[in-house]
């Protein structure tokens, strides 16, 4: 599992909205990492790596909600869609560890019987994949990260600016 | 799934120190209050529900951790990683099964039938090993290493949510 990226200038005596700022940031950082490399549909391992960093981001904003109202909620609940969709796939590959841990060893029915349902699992996990994919997909027309960065990310001094 | 307790009292001029000690303690007690559904009526529901609380309670803690003293924060999350791996045992032999019998409503092949029997059963017995460690587990872990190892990041701070039976 990717280690989350390191949160800078923590002052734990300062406000919860100056701090809050960076935790997302951070968070934020570690999705933009990962999401092309979770869209290669062979590679587990990058598109679990992007789960977990859309885990941490959805906890980030569930937990220093407080700090920013109203925004936060609606990219809370997109966080968790992904990370829910995410893991109906995660949850495949993990059923092909254990089914794979099942596969007997000589040809026959027990085989057949086996083969048949890895065949149902690598279906049902390119569906789920396709599922994700709409879902990122959305994300990105919609400028998901980017409102995000835009407006948790950065103090609002700085937004009025803009 | 049950909703996730709100922790009150945040604004955005909290000293991050002391919104952190209320995070972790509420996210302790979401947990804590599903222990005696847990343990004296096996109620599954409530295993679930303190599955997800114990999720969120870690992960409010790793976030979190640059508040806290680095010792501190590790002999916590190494409790609560045992307690997460525990329960997430139970849980993978549940979504197998789930995966499994949804495989048996759609008219499976007579091999097929058969290996997802099989499958069912191993699978029902994996997961009755996992629950009885996990029920081993889980006293001397609320009793004495997880709530010391909390008390220490929270400096004691109790949460009883409003309108709630919390009992942790």
């Amino acid at each position: 599992m990717a280690k989350a990226s390191p949160i800078r200038g923590i002052a734990p005596s300062a406000a919860l909205a100056d701090n809050a700022r960076g935790v997302i940031v951070a968070r934020l950082s570690d999705v933009l990492e990962w999401a092309p490399r979770g869209r290669d549909e062979a590679d587990g391992a990058s598109l679990h790596n992007l789960r977990i960093a859309v885990k941490r981001l959805r906890y980030a904003l569930e937990f220093l909600g407080p700090a920013f109202g109203e925004p936060a909620a609606a990219y809370l609940e997109q966080a968790t869609a992904l990370q829910e969709a995410l893991g109906m796939v995660t949850d495949c590959d993990a059923f092909m560890r254990h089914l794979a841990s099942h596969e007997p060893q000589e040809p026959g029915l027990a085989h057949d019987g086996w083969e048949g349902l890895a065949e149902r699992l690598r279906q049902r996990r390119r569906e789920q994949w396709l599922a994700c994919m709409r879902l990122l997909d959305e994300y990105d027309q919609t400028a998901v990260w980017a409102r995000i960065q835009r407006e948790l990310c950065q103090p609002p001094a700085e937004r009025l600016r803009q | 799934m049950a909703k996730p307790w709100k922790v009150r009292g945040l604004a955005p001029t909290t000293a991050f120190r002391v919104a952190a000690r209320f995070i972790v303690a509420t996210k302790y007690a979401e947990m804590a209050s599903y222990r005696r559904a847990t343990l004296e009526e096996h109620d599954e529901d409530a295993l679930h529900d303190m599955r997800i609380g114990c999720k969120r309670l870690r992960e409010a803690v790793a976030l979190l951790r640059d508040v806290f003293p680095p010792k501190k924060v590790r002999k916590a999350r190494a409790a609560l990683d045992e307690l997460n791996d525990a329960m997430g045992r139970v849980r993978d032999c549940d979504v197998f099964t789930e995966w499994l019998e949804s495989l048996q409503a759609s008219e499976p092949s007579e091999a097929e039938a058969a290996m997802i029997g099989g499958l069912v059963e191993s699978t029902q017995r994996e997961r009755t090993e996992s629950l009885a460690a996990l029920a081993e587990m889980l006293p001397g872990l609320f009793d004495g290493g997880l709530p010391q190892a909390l008390d220490a990041l929270t400096g004691g701070i109790t949460v009883r949510p409003k309108g709630r039976g919390g009992d942790g």
